[in-house]
């Protein structure tokens, strides 16, 4: 078993597999509108 | 020895373990993408089964709320705390906007002043938001009717009697709420807007409110954000300029009164009889806290006088027919211009106190009348 490559590839899987979560998150809430209501308070 | 040699002696060597490791992080492969593709699908899961309306109310509120203003995510987890476990004892819960948040004390004050009147303890709760519409308010209501026992009290202005169905419809994309409740769902559907896919899980169905708030996973060493019971309190009063410029949005809000009051009420009814299903809640109406400049520039608009004028012939005759009490407790309470930082926010403490004292009374008169009427039967 080669274990550093494979650490190497575990650290990428969850770099990377985080932004790419977050992105489509970003994504969803884009397409869908969401949005965090502010109250203006004039 | 032959040139030809040195290469093959040079590629046999094994690399050494540092460079292993920076090649399964640089270069992408077939095992990377798999693994990238896992760990997404895995956070997505663990949104999906971890964030259940028992760890959103106990835990994770605090985290999500972008900042202490955002009361939108707490009152959902006071909702779904009070769901989660609900009170034993006779519980008071009141419903409403910012004007109710900035008039009500505290929810341990108003408790305290009711348990001196009726010798006995009780729960108090307060779901406020700003901007809280009765559409909104009627999905608390649903959510929480079947977990307690007591009174709820539900706030009425002329501004949600006049509010047009683009406000329901509003509401609906935005999912300020993480409650799902089929009072809500009913209201939709009487409006003939499209009632969302129901999951039965709290991060599928309110995903819109979660991942308007991705922010916090970045947040998530901070401390949890704690509410501000009275944001009211950091803006700057309202002076005669302020007054000329915005008098007319205000006013302007309850022109649609004529056209959407009629379905308006007929929401607050379907809220009541819901609530008075089970035949141990009892309802009453509490009217919205206001300036008493707003009524006094009213009188000098015919427009908004009549407006003003019909909204409240209306309410108490919806009262009447439903036959519960209708409060209006700003004469009683004495509330001035002073007290107020602009057309409907009280941010006197003082005032806030006599308000509390006041909405304890009533609440209280009402408590005993039901265990009166408990008794008899």
């Amino acid at each position: 078993m080669n274990w550093p490559r494979i650490f190497g590839l575990t650290l990428q899987a969850i770099v990377v597999g985080t932004l790419l979560f977050l992105a489509v998150i970003k994504l969803i809430a884009t397409q869908s509108g969401a949005q965090v209501f502010h109250y203006q308070g004039f | 020895m032959t040139s030809v040699d040195l290469p093959a002696s040079t590629e046999s060597r094994p690399e050494k373990p540092f460079d292993e490791f920076i090649r399964g992080l640089t270069q992408p492969s077939l095992p990377g993408v798999i693994g990238i593709v896992c760990v997404a699908m895995l956070l997505g899961a663990l949104c999906v089964w971890g964030i259940t309306p028992h760890f959103f109310a106990s835990s994770a509120a605090g985290y999500l709320m972008k900042n202490s203003n955002d009361d939108y995510v707490s009152v959902s987890a006071e909702v779904l705390r009070l769901t989660d476990s609900p009170p034993v004892k006779p519980t008071l819960i009141a419903i409403g906007d910012s004007m109710m948040r900035e008039a009500i004390s505290s929810a341990n004050e108003l408790r305290q002043d009711i348990s001196v009147t009726i010798k006995s303890d009780l729960d108090v709760r307060i779901f406020v938001a700003s901007s809280l519409t009765h559409w909104q308010e009627a999905a608390i209501a649903d959510c929480v009717r079947n977990h307690m026992h007591g009174v709820v009290v539900l706030e009425i202005t002329p501004f949600n009697l006049a509010m047009r169905r683009g406000a329901l419809s509003e509401a609906m994309h935005r999912r300020q709420l993480a409650l799902t409740s089929d009072a809500f769902d009913d209201e939709l559907r009487r409006a003939g807007l499209p009632v969302p896919r129901r999951w039965n899980n709290l991060f599928m169905d309110h995903y819109q409110f979660f991942v308007a708030r991705e922010e916090s996973i970045f947040q998530i060493m901070r401390e949890p954000v704690e509410k501000d019971d009275h944001p009211a309190d950091n803006l700057r009063p309202w002076g005669e300029k302020h007054w000329q410029q915005k008098w007319k949005s205000v006013s302007g809000w309850v022109n649609t009164y004529k056209q959407n009051h009629v379905a308006n009420l007929e929401v607050y009814e379907r809220m009541i009889d819901r609530l008075r299903k089970r035949g141990d809640i009892s309802v009453a109406l509490l009217e919205g806290v206001q300036n008493p400049q707003l009524d006094e520039r009213a009188e000098g608009s015919a427009e908004a006088k009549k407006i003003r004028g019909q909204y409240r012939i209306d309410v108490e005759a919806f009262a009447k027919r439903q036959h519960v009490p209708y409060w209006d407790l700003r004469e009683e309470s004495n509330l001035r211009m002073e007290d107020f930082v602009d057309y409907a926010h009280i941010t006197n403490p003082q005032a806030r106190q006599r308000y509390t004292q006041c909405l304890a009374k009533h609440a209280a008169a009402l408590l005993e009348s039901r265990q009166l009427h408990k008794e008899l039967n």
